[in-house]
Order: C-alpha cells, then structure tokens, then sequence
C-alpha cells in the first residue's frame, strides 16, 4: 500500500484519517463530480500534490453568506482547503493582514501569479454612478473586478449576486448592480455558482474538480454545472409522491403539514427551481429547506428574486392589479362579464323581436331574409 | 320530425329547404371533425388545467393519485387539440372556400363593410343580422382569436412540457422560450388565456343560438351536418364572386341542390 | 501627526474603512466610514409583508436570521398577531444557537489573530502546551502528541512557502504577549473552532433547513411542525435528541474551551482593561421572551440604557426615541440634513458626494459613510455583547451577576474594567456560556409541549392580508450578536410602503451626528496606541472587540 505523500494525506493522518478513509473521501469527491471511477487516482494525485495552487476570495456587495456558508463545508474541510489544497492567499472575512498589507498580498497575487490562481467572486458589482456604492481601498468593485479577474486562470462567482446581481439587483436595482459576467464581459473559464448562498459541498466538488484537471466542470448555457444545477427540485424531492397524489398542505401548520404533505399550494417554487438541495442537502447533509418544512423560493434560479416572488403565491401577480389580486380573480371577472353582456344582448334581441314582428305586420310582402329597416 | 314555423308562413325542417333556399354543404368533415374535438379537449383541458393550477380535489386513500392523473389528461388532451389544430389549419388552405383562411381575418372592403354591419346589428342598430353562407366577419374574427389563443397555449404549453420532460429535442424547439419570458409568466399566461376560451365559449354559444333563429338557415345544425340554408340568390352572388377569382377549385366544395328538391348527395 | 487608514479593515463582515489621526504614538481622533450601499429598504418597498423576512434576512449572511426574526416580528407588532409557544421557543432556539456560532467565530476566526501571533507558535514546546491546557481546563484534546501534530502542520505550512490566510499578518509585532505555548494552544483551538462551528450550526439545519439564510419563518409563526410520531415532521422527538446532544456538545465547548482561553489571553494583556472605552451610554432592547414579546420583564436578556458608566441606574428604553442623523451620511433627507429622523418616518435617498474613486482620503469633516448615525434621544449608544451584560447586571439579574462577579474576582478586575476592549472580550465570552447553558432548557420545554401533545407552531388568523387593515406600521426588535436590531414597517394596501433598519453595527460604526458627536468606533479608539502607523495592531484590536458587520451597518 503507497503511503501518504502531500499536505493533505499528512493533515488527515494527522487527525488520525487512515489512508483508507482518505481514499473513501477521494471516493466521494468522484461521486460529487458525477465522474467514472476510472478517475479516482486522477483525483488521489492532485489531492497529494506539494505546491498549491493561489486562490483569491473578493467580496463586494454581499452579504458574506456565501463565505459564511464555505466555512461550513465538510469534504474537504475549509481548513484543509486553506492550509492543505489551496494557497488562500486573499478573503477579506479571515485573512490575517488588514489594510495596506491585505492590498499588497492581492497585488502580489496579481503580478506574480498572472493566469495562474483561481480568482472566487461573491456579491454583486455596482456600476451606475461610477461604481461609488462598493469602493474597497478608495477603488471600486468594478475596477477591482476587472484588475484581479481579468488575469485569472479561472473565476468562481459564488452565489445569486455574484451570478446574476441576486438581491441587490432586484427591483428597482438601486445601485446599478450587475453580476460578475455582466459587469466584467469576456472572461474566460467562468463558472456561476448560484443559490443563496451557494452550497458549498458544490463549490468544493468544483475546486477538487478544477486541482485535478486544472478546468471546469461541463456546464449549462448559464455557465453553471450540470451536476449540480441539471435537476428540477421538484422531480427529486421527497413531498413529491404526495403531489402526485394530489395530498397538500393547506394551512401552516395543518395536519397535512404535519404529515409532510406537498407544499405547492403554500407557494413552493420547487416545480421552477433547479439545484441538488434534495439530494445532496445542506449542513452535512442534514436537511434543506422544503425537508424543513418552508417552500423552496428557487434561489438558485436566474434572477429569482424578481422572476420568483412573490414567494407565498404559486404564480406572480399580474401588473396594473393590486398585489393581492390573483390571476383566478381576474380570469374568473372577465369571464362573468361576457357571461353578463351576452344575458343582456338576449334581452335586447327579444325587444327586437317583438318590434320587428310588429313591422312585419304592415309590410308583410317585404322578404324578411335581406337587409333589415 | 322538428318543424319551424317560418315568419313567412312557410315550412321548413331541417333536411328540406323551405321556399326560395337552398341546401349548401357549407362545413366539409374536416372542418366538423376538428370543431369537436377542440370543443372536447378544451373542456378537458380546462377542467385539468385548472385543478393543476388550485387542486381544488382533497383525495382520500394512500392509493390516491389526483395531480397525477390531472397531469397525464391534460397532456393527452393537449396533443389531442394540437392535432385538431392542425388539421383545420391545414383545411385553411386545401378546404372550401367558407374553410379558407382569409375567412377569418377581415381583408377586403366587403369584410370591413360585413364587420361594421354586423357590429351595428350587435348593437342593437339594425334589424337583422347580416345574412352568411360561411360565417360573418365578426364571427370571423373572433374564430382568428381562437386560434391564436390556441397557437398561445402550444408554444407555452409545450414550453413547460419540455421542463416536465426535461427532453433535448423537445428543448431544442421550445427550450428558448423559458430564456425569453420566464417559466412563472410562462404559466400566468398559460393559465390567462384559458379564461379567453371560456370567454370566447360563452359569446359563441350566445351568438350561434341567435343567428341560426334569424337567420332560420340552420346554422346550429350545420356544425353536425356541415349543411346550412341560403337564399337561392345569396348562392349565387356567392358563386359569381368566387367566379371572379382564379381559385376556381374551391367551388368544387359547394354542393347546393334545386329549389324545394332532394339533395342528391349522401350526407357525410 | 500622521493620518493613517485602513481600508479594508480584514477579519470583519464587509466593507469597513477607518480614518484616525495619529499624534505622539496615539490616535488623537478617528473616523470610522461604511464603503458599501445595496438599498435594501429600497428593495423591499411594494412587496409582501409576509416575505419581506426572506429578502431583510440577506442583510447579513454572518449574523443570519437575526434580521428575519427582526422583520416578522415587525409585521407581527403591524398586524397585531401573537404567536404560539412552540413558535417563541424555536425562535428563541434558533436565536441563541446563531449567538452562540456567531461568539465563537469572532473570537477564533476574526479576532484572536490581534492577540495570537502563529509563527511563534513554531518556537512552543509541546510538552509546555500540554501542561498549560491542562492547567486552564479539562478539555480533552491537550496531549502533547496533538500539539506536536498542530505544529508539525504549522511547521508544514511556513515550511511551504505558502502562508496562505496567515501571510500579510503583522507576526513579530512588538504587542504580541503571548508566550510560545500559547500561541499554539490557540491555534490548535482555532482548527478546532473551525471544525465546532459547522457542527453546532446543524440545530439551524435541522430548525431551519439551512444556514447559512434559515427559510422556516413565516409571520404567524414558523413552519418547523411538530409531531410525535410524523417522521415527516421537522420536530419529532428524534430530532429533539439530537437538538440536545448538539446543544450539550457547544456547553462543553464553550465551558471547557472557549472561556478559559479569553481568561487566559486576557490575562496576558491587562493594559487593555484600560483602553478602548469609548462612549459609556450602553442599550438594550432585551431579548429572548419566556413569555410574551409584549412585556419585556420576562426576557431573558434584560432591556435598559445606562448613562455615562453608571451602573446605579438603569433607564428605560422607548423604540420613539430612536432616531437616524445623515449629517455625515451619503444621503439627503426632504427637509434638510440637519434634522434627525424618526424610523417612521425615515427615508432612505443615496446621494454619493464623497471623492470620486480611487481617492486616498475622504472628506470626513463633511459626508464620509454609508452609515446613518443613530442616536436614543439624541446621545450616541454603544450596543452589544458588553452593553447587554452590563444592562443586566446593572438590573441585578442574578445569574448575571453572579457570573460576571465571578468571572472579575478571577481577572482580580473591578467592574470599571469592563468598559473596555478586553471588557468586550469578556462580556461576549460570558453571554455566550449564558445562551449555551439557556439553549438546553428550551429544547427541552420543546420537548415537553411535544410530549404533552402541544403542537401549535402557527396563528393563521391573518395569513390572508384580506383580513389586514388599509394601512398599519409595526416595530420588531431583536438582541443580535452585535447589539440591539429594530425593524421597522408600515404597510398599506397589503404591500410594503417603507421599510427600515437600525442596526447594530450602525450604532456602533456610524460616524458623526449633527452636534458632531463621535459615533462608538470613533469615541473607543481616542488614545489608542500606535507603535507602528504602518502595522495598526492595536487599532484593529479595538476595532475588532466590537465585531464590526458593515453589510449590516448599512444595508
Ligand atoms: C386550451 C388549451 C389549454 C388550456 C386551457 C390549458 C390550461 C392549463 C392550466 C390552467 C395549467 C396550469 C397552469 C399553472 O397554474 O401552472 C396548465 C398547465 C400545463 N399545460 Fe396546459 N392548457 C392548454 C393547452 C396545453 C397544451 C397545448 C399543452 C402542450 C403540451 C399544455 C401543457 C401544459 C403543461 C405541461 C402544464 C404544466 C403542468 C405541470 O406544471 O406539471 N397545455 N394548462
Ligand atoms: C370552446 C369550444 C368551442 C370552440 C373553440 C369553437 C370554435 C369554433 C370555430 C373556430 C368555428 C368556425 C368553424 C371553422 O371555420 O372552423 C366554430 C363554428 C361553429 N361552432 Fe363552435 N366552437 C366551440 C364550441 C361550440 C359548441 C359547444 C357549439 C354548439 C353546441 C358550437 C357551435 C358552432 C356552430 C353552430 C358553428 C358555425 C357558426 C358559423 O357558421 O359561423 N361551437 N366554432
Ligand atoms: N450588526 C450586525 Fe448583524 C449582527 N449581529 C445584525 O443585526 O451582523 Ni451581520
Ligand atoms: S447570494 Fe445570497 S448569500 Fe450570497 S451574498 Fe448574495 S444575498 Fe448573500
Ligand atoms: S414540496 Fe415543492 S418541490 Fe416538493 S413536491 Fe411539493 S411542490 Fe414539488
Ligand atoms: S430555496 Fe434554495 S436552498 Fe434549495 S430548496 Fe430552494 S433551491
Ligand atoms: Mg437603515
């Protein structure tokens, strides 16, 4: 049996990880990676290999969350990310340095590592007014976007905002707010990671991806990859059985709630959505939204926070009525309305009729077939 | 056999044409056959639709399978009325000339004119409507919106098939849609437009009722037999118009029998 | 006198810019500047009440689910809704688990690196380690083998040449205290900090669905059903027992772990009893109902202001008298800048009129942040961790009191010493052994009402905004990590009219009011030292004791 060579073998035998369950973990990063298992040592190597690769983590209008939601993630560990798989060399939520020295450590990156780090985007980039509402160090998102990015090997955009703009591009987009695709065109080896936050058991399965092949996933036309956004929530969830049945939950709360009855009435957005939360959960594992019992809001979905909402409703409300007036309300108006108006065409034509009949009467010989009075 | 008291005091049934009409083979089968399956398939359609929208049906039993029942009709009935769809589209074009598509859309002087009238009779503005052989202007239209109503439902219906699915080819036609207008208007509008059905149901049944009693020509009769009565003369202006024409072909669908004869043709 | 800035202020949440001025080794003033805006209160405007929690949650993904809990409880006070016992209790679960996270990642992941210095950690023995863990506590991972591999692996990275997170550090800075041992004791305990964190958090995973951004509030209530026997169910007794076990497993974390590391680093650094005071006017809005939200006597985190460093009394506290200063703000207000603004009645209209990027300084005796500048009755307040603890026990709460009497005869530290950075230090440690204990206890209560077949966890009455009036405006308000949230809503025509937050880092960071009053940032570095305006250690050491989150700030 080879023995341990690299950091990570050694950080895991460190916390007394045999080589057993490290080639268990290598194990399931193919799995993740929805790869033959003719990969597995392809995987094994470039997890044992000694220089790391440089990794930039740039937070701009977010919420952190997507950061937040890395710390969370288990195969690998962030530790063993940051200190055994990867050179973590800028993310302003940890990084040691501050200030003038966190400047200069992304600058160094830049210059020494052109084309060769990976550079992970998170939040949106504001672009109207000259990019005055995210400056860091006196420059803007959008100058700092196109500086690091531009000179990637590859860029990462994590979460809705990232993607797309997410939130803080919403109606009526305050700041101009883009995504990084749109804000920084032509970038090469981008991938979009959406959701809010991204999972991370995701994001991690596309790094192991990208230390062994040194590239990307195959992805979608949003530039997403298909292991992870290729699936509709609705057909791998587990309330779907009684969604088929036709067994919903009608109140919060009811007993159909309590059951664990299909949450389409109650406004799930599952039927909309694509992502791996039934399959691959969050946290470990340990649940997702809809298991949790709440409607899934598609947040992994283009746009999802305008294209989705309002989130309590299965469909969106209809402009130029109230936000409380659904598409049954009008529907079911109009159609009484032509009932109405042909009810009172009848009446009409029975006037009609009778007084009709009462010319007839003086002119009988007149043909009635042709023009009438 | 049902008889109608003519306001001329002649009598008329339904097979033999009173005094002064003749029988005209107006709606070929196609055309029939296409109606009744549309009007079938939107009822079901609608009823489905609708459940699929708001499940108004509490099921009882572990073995109940309600949505998915109301899932696998609608898209049954969906393909059904996609090919009658078809069909009539197709008769627009090789069928008679009361079938043909410039029916539908007021074009000539003559249409506008016919759709004036007809408006003007509506409101209460004329006497009686204006006498057919195919249908009025108006009708006309409304039959157009019909079918764009239908075309509506197709591209949107099948765009969120093609998600159910999940199908590369079908994706391959429809698969941008969703990238245009988003998968949620996709539905409102889907959903929308059924209320334009039942709109469109409601004014159609109100004016064939009416019509076939002025008109005394039929009419309601006509959608079963393909077969409605015309004064002799309507016939022929009829006739000397398409004459006008070069579409000579189409008269070969007219089929129209002597004053107060036999119809020598077997009823289709 | 030189004018230093550190911009990004790392190791935080977001986007934090400070300004100071820096006189014979001492920063003789300070502005502290919010460099990011998204106009969240903006975004809300014309939208469902009932979902506004969804959208406001994402203020923050760090404190997450604080500013959920803060917008139901809004439109609740709007509408007039109560909600079940089962719905309090999970709140409160799922509040106290988020505080508890949110401790102990600052002070592992985003602030020991002011105290610890790593590279001396190469130079501990590991024996020495050994002795000393076991001296401060009975965690169990303190054998010297474990110490040595922590510094094998330390050894393994510097050895690399790849420094990773830890390369622009300011290591070898002549305020570093800590002997060799324990700088590697606390980098041993931040790898296992890093691997708490993510544990612990599952209680939002299972109550939640998922964190970070939990999606099982609902206003009413929350969606987390309760049943005996539904595995379908999010709370069945299964699940409780899990709840419990990871809610016994942070106790022993933080008992064993977490407190005695800050008593010791504390210990090391005493000066710093001394510094970073800062304002002395503290709020709380309290916290965690044992009943209803209504009455605040039965909260167990107490609500009260106190007043210039006096303990002797503490004042009530009225949400009317919160109002926002954009003075020194990049906004205008219809009526003039000069003129504060109650939330009611708060606008929210950006208005950039700072130096056009890049620039080098701002023009901080005019407009300088993205923050408003909050103000109780006109006086700036500090909130948070210290302010509650010194609320309580200046109320005479008596766990708190007993605890934190405690825990300063063992620190041989009068109560003075708390208003302080280190004090900040303690009061976060102390509130979150407070919460960790309190969290078992309502597990079980939960427990209990499912046992006794309790099971209400929604009040639909008003799910239908049919059944709202035409208009109502309501206040939700929440303990966060950092300090006292307020939401506040007006609603009309079943939609969102205007929509606005007072955050805690907002208190803290924001900068200066109309009468120039120093925003708490600003007041707690005066007389900080420097010893190096190239390395601002201790800057960012006060700095950091408030756990600054500007995504929150400004919103
Ligand atoms: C008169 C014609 C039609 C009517 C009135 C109709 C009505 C409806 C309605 C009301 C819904 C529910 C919309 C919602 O709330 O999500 C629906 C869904 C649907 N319709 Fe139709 N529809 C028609 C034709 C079609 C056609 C031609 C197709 C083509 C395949 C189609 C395929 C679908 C599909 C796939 C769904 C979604 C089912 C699901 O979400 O699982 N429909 N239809
Ligand atoms: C939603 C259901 C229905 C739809 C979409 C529909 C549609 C149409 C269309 C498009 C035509 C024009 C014939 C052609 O050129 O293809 C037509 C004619 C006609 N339909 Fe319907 N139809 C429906 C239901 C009915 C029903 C239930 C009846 C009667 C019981 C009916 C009676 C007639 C009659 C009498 C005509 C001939 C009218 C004329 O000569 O202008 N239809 N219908
Ligand atoms: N300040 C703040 Fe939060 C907290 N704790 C908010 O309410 O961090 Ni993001
Ligand atoms: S995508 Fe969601 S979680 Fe990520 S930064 Fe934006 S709001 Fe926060
Ligand atoms: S809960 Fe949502 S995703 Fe699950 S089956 Fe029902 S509608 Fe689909
Ligand atoms: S809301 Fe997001 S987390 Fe999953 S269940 Fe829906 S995609
Ligand atoms: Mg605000």
């Amino acid at each position: 049996m080879r023995a341990l060579r690299g950091t990570l073998p050694k950080a895991l035998s460190i916390r007394g990880v045999s080589r057993r369950e490290f080639v268990k973990f290598c194990n399931l990063m193919v799995a993740t990676l929805a790869l033959p298992p003719r990969y597995l040592s392809a995987v094994e190597k470039a997890l044992t290999q000694s220089t790391r690769p440089v990794l930039v983590w740039l937070e701009f209008q977010d919420c952190a969350g997507n950061s937040e939601s890395m710390l969370r993630t288990s195969n690998p560990t962030v530790a063993e990310f940051v200190l055994d798989l990867f050179s973590w060399e800028y993310h302003e939520l940890i990084m040691a340095g501050a200030g003038k020295q966190a400047e200069e450590a992304l600058e160094r990156v830049v210059r020494e590592h052109k084309g060769e780090y990976i550079a992970v985007v998170e939040g949106a980039i504001p672009t109207a007014d000259g990019g005055v509402y995210c400056t860091i160090g006196g420059k803007t998102a959008l100058e700092i976007a196109k500086h690091v990015c531009g000179s990637a090997a590859a860029n990462i955009a994590v979460g809705a905002c990232a993607w797309d703009g997410g939130l803080v591009r919403a109606n009526p987009n305050p700041t101009g707010a883009l995504g990084l695709q749109e804000a920084v065109p032509g970038l090469k080896n981008l991938i979009n990671l959406g959701g809010c936050p991204h999972n991370p058991a995701n994001t991690a399965a596309v790094l192991v991806h990208y230390l062994t092949f040194h590239d990307l996933p195959a992805l979608d036309q949003y530039s997403r990859p298909l292991f992870a956004y290729g699936n509709i929530i609705h057909d791998q969830c587990e309330r779907r059985a009684h969604y088929d049945a036709g067994r919903f939950v009608e109140e919060w709360g009811d007993e159909g709630h309590r059951k664990g009855y299909c949450l389409y009435k109650m406004g799930c957005k599952g039927p909309e959505a694509t992502y791996n939360c039934p399959t691959v959960r969050w946290n470990d594992g340990t649940s997702w939204p809809v298991k949790a019992g709440h409607g899934c809001i598609a947040c992994a979905s283009h746009r999802f926070w305008d294209t989705k909402s309002p989130f309590y409703k299965r469909l969106p409300s209809v402009p130029g009525f109230g936000v409380d007036v659904t598409a049954d309300e009008i529907g079911w108006v109009a159609t009484g309305a032509v009932a109405a108006a042909m009810v009172a065409q009848v009446a009409g034509n029975m006037v009609r009729d009778k007084m009709r009949a009462k010319k007839a009467a003086e002119k009988a010989s007149e043909p009635l077939d042709s023009r009438g009075a | 056999m049902k008889k109608t008291r003519r306001r001329d005091g002649h009598e008329a049934d339904w097979k033999r044409p009173a005094h002064g009409q003749v029988r005209v083979y107006v709606w070929e089968w196609p055309v029939r056959f296409a109606h009744w399956i549309m009007f079938t398939t939107i009822v079901s359609l609608s009823i489905t639709g609708y459940y699929m929208h708001s499940p108004f049906v509490i099921p009882h039993g572990r073995t109940a399978y309600v949505m998915g029942t109301m899932r696998f009709v609608h898209l049954l009935s969906a393909f059904a009325f996609l090919g009658a769809i078809l069909i009539r589209v197709v008769w627009m074009f090789i069928g008679n000339q009361w079938s043909h598509w410039d029916q539908f859309i007021p074009t000539t002087r003559k249409w506008l004119k016919d759709f004036a009238d007809t408006g003007r009779y509506y409101g209460f503005m004329s006497w009686s409507p204006t006498p057919h052989i195919g249908h009025n202007a108006m009708a006309g239209a409304a039959y157009a919106a019909v079918f764009g109503m239908a075309f509506v439902e197709i591209l949107t219906g099948l765009a969120l098939y093609s998600r159910v699915l999940g199908s590369r080819t079908l994706s391959f036609f429809v698969g941008w849609i969703p990238h245009v207008v988003d998968i949620q208007w996709l539905r409102e509008i889907h959903f929308l437009v059924m209320f334009g059905f039942w709109m469109f149901f409601i004014h159609h049944l109100y004016t064939a009722i009416l019509v076939s009693i002025e008109e005394e020509n039929g009419l309601m009769e006509s959608i079963f037999s393909g077969y409605k009565f015309v004064p002799e003369h309507e016939l022929r202006e009829a006739i000397a118009e398409e004459a006008g024409e070069e579409s000579e072909p189409r008269l070969e669908g007219i089929r129209a029998n002597p004053v107060g004869g036999q119809s020598t043709q077997s009823r289709v | 006198m030189a004018r230093i800035v550190v911009d990004p202020v790392t190791r935080i949440e977001g986007h934090l810019r400070i300004e100071a001025q820096v006189e014979g080794g001492m920063i003789s003033d300070a502005w502290s500047s919010g460099t990011m805006f998204r106009g969240i209160e903006l975004i809300l405007r014309g939208r469902d009440p009932r979902e506004a929690w969804i959208w406001a949650q994402r203020i923050c993904g760090v404190c997450t689910m604080v500013h959920a809990l803060a917008s139901v409880n809004a439109v609740e006070d709007a509408l007039g809704i109560e909600v079940p016992d089962n719905a309090r209790l999970v709140r409160n679960i799922i509040a106290a688990t988020q505080t508890v996270q949110d401790h102990v990642i600052h002070f592992y992941h985003l602030h020991a690196l002011d105290w610890v210095d790593i590279v001396s950690a190469l130079k501990a023995d590991p024996a020495k380690t050994s002795q000393l863990a076991q001296s401060i506590s009975n965690w169990p991972m303190s054998s010297e083998k474990y110490f040595k591999s922590v510094q094998d692996r330390v050894t393994a990275l510097v050895a690399s040449k790849q420094l990773s997170l830890f390369g622009a550090g300011y290591w070898g800075h002549p305020a570093y205290h800590l002997p060799p041992e324990a700088n590697l004791m606390a980098v041993a305990h931040y790898l296992e900090a890093l691997q708490f964190q993510k544990e612990f958090i599952r209680i939002h995973a299972v109550l939640g669905g998922k964190n970070p951004h939990l999606q099982t509030f609902l206003v009413g209530g929350m969606a987390t059903v309760m049943d005996p026997n539904e595995p379908g169910a999010t709370v069945n007794p299964e699940r409780i027992d899990f709840l419990l076990q990871v809610a016994k497993s942070a106790q022993s974390f933080v008992n064993q772990v977490y407190i005695p590391d800050v008593l010791a680093v504390a210990g090391f650094y005493r000066d710093w009893f001394e510094r970073g005071e800062g304002l002395g006017n503290f709020m709380s809005y309290g916290a965690y109902p044992q009943g209803s939200i209504k009455d605040p006597a039965n909260f167990f985190l107490a609500r009260g202001i106190i007043l210039n460093r006096d303990l002797s009394k503490v004042h009530p506290v009225d949400p009317a008298n919160v109002t926002e200063y954009v003075t020194h703000s990049w906004y205008e207000y219809s009526g003039g800048d000069q003129a504060a603004k109650h939330p009611f009645d708060g606008e929210t209209n950006p208005k950039y009129s700072g130096p056009k990027p890049p620039y080098e300084f701002l023009e901080v005796d005019q407009k300088y942040s993205w923050l408003k500048a909050p103000r109780y009755q006109d006086q700036p307040m500090e909130v948070g961790p210290l302010a509650r603890l010194l609320v309580a026990y200046a109320s005479g709460q008596p766990d708190v009191k007993a605890l934190v009497d405690a825990t300063l005869t063992k620190l041989k530290a009068p109560p003075a010493a708390l208003f302080s950075t280190l004090g900040r230090i303690a009061a976060r440690a102390l509130e979150t052994q407070l919460l960790a204990n309190r969290l078992t206890g309502w597990v079980e209560e939960l427990g209990n009402n499912l046992a006794t077949g309790n099971l209400r966890i929604h009040n639909g009455e008003k799910w239908d905004p049919k059944s709202w009036p035409k208009t109502a405006r309501g206040f939700g308000f929440f303990e966060a990590p950092r300090g006292s949230l307020g939401h506040w809503v007006e609603i009309e025509d079943q939609a969102i009219k205007n929509y606005q937050a007072v955050v805690p880092s907002t208190w803290n960071a924001g900068p200066r009011d109309a009468r120039g009053q120093r925003g708490a940032y600003e007041a707690a570095l005066i007389k900080t030292p420097v010893a190096d305006p190239d390395r601002p250690l201790e800057l960012l050491r006060t700095i950091h004791s408030f756990d600054p989150c500007l995504a929150c700030a400004v919103h």
